[in-house]
């Protein structure tokens, strides 16, 4: 009798010591899934880079409506383009700029030859290539094929793109379009290409 | 001066820039290797110089168009051993371009520099100038006026 309670008074000792063991495994493995969560926070906040690789895939594929994931609404453009009239600002005039570009150049795509990462900016040298099938800036397509270089800059707030500068071959673009004939006057309506330059 | 290793790829730039601006291009030697590689050889500069000797002759042409010329830097961004500089080049055109006759007209352009470098110097060098500014700015249009015929800049015919 007394052996019996003896070996269960035993048992009880034994599974309260699993009891604990597993407790201590349980504990350990939610502090260990917390550091795991905090890196990744600390990853997402530092890879700039991969939100700003996002920003190109976003042209390449055209899904402009991801921007709202990637830019500030009130995003300042410091460099707005040359070959563009819109009365649109920050966030929609980004939006206008790169949709107007993927209609002209439906196949058109970016592809990063460097990009920088240093403090809350990234700097991006990019090559960019496409068939002109679409309008653009008032001209009819002129089915050529453009290959241009440019860079970007941008500038973060946190986790989104809050200001954006670059320069890009535009002339060289126009050029390869046969579109330099009045280089003023892209906003002015129809514009005659030129083929001589 | 340089003060870090950290920091010395920046300041080499700046100097670079400085010495552009001032036309000092005897001290290109010490930003570059002589065999640097030019990725974006400039359209409006024809030259058979390769390397630092090609980059001074790009240079002196600039310098010699706008010989008020002065570039700063907006924005730098460095990683590892490489950087790339938003540059605003500013000047007033009293001297040829290329075949292009002076205009006398002054010009702010902005452009981009990316700098790789290996050491303390500059071993190769890709860039965009904003041409289209540059040119719509000088009162040259693409359908060849006056010394512009033929030497339409930023294409390759």
């Amino acid at each position: 009798m007394l052996k019996a309670e003896q070996g269960v008074m035993r048992l009880v000792e034994i599974s309260d010591t699993i009891g604990q063991y597993f407790i201590c495994l349980f504990l350990l493995s939610a502090k260990l899934f917390s550091i795991h969560k905090i890196f990744k926070t600390m990853n997402t906040t530092n890879s700039h880079k991969e939100l700003i690789k996002k920003y190109y895939d976003i042209f390449n594929n055209g899904n402009f409506e991801e921007y709202d994931n990637l830019l500030t609404k009130d995003i300042i453009e410091h460099n707005p383009d040359p070959n563009m009239q819109s009365d649109k600002k920050g966030l929609e005039y980004i939006r206008e700029v790169n949709s107007t570009y993927n209609k002209a150049f439906p196949d058109g795509k970016f592809e990063i030859q460097h990009i920088l990462e240093d403090g809350d900016k990234v700097a991006v040298h990019w090559k960019a290539k496409g068939n002109n099938t679409g309008e653009f800036g008032g001209q009819q397509a002129t089915n050529k094929n453009v290959e241009i270089e440019g860079f970007d800059m941008f500038c973060f707030d946190g986790n989104k793109i809050s200001e954006h500068w670059g320069v890009f071959d535009s002339l060289g673009m126009l050029t390869q379009l046969g579109l330099t004939g009045n280089g003023e006057s892209n906003s002015q309506g129809r514009n005659t290409p030129v083929g001589n330059v | 001066m340089d003060t870090t290793n950290n920091n010395s790829h920046k300041d080499k730039m700046k100097k670079f820039y400085e010495a552009f601006s001032a036309g000092n291009f005897n001290e290109f030697d010490n930003f570059m290797t002589s065999d640097v590689i030019e990725h974006s050889p400039d359209p409006a500069v024809k030259s058979d110089k390769t390397g630092a000797e090609y980059v001074k002759e790009i240079c002196r042409t600039y310098k010699n168009a706008f010989p008020d010329l002065k570039i700063e830097t907006q924005h730098m961004v460095e990683e590892g051993d490489n950087v790339i500089a938003h540059i605003k080049m500013t000047g007033t055109n009293t001297g040829q371009l290329g075949d292009m006759p002076a205009t006398n007209k002054r010009v702010e352009v902005e452009g981009f520099d990316m700098i790789a470098f290996k050491g303390d110097k500059a071993t190769e060098h890709w860039g965009v100038i904003d041409n289209l500014a540059l040119f719509k700015q000088l009162g040259i249009s693409g359908n060849a006026e006056g010394g512009a015929r033929g030497n339409a800049p930023g294409g390759n015919k």
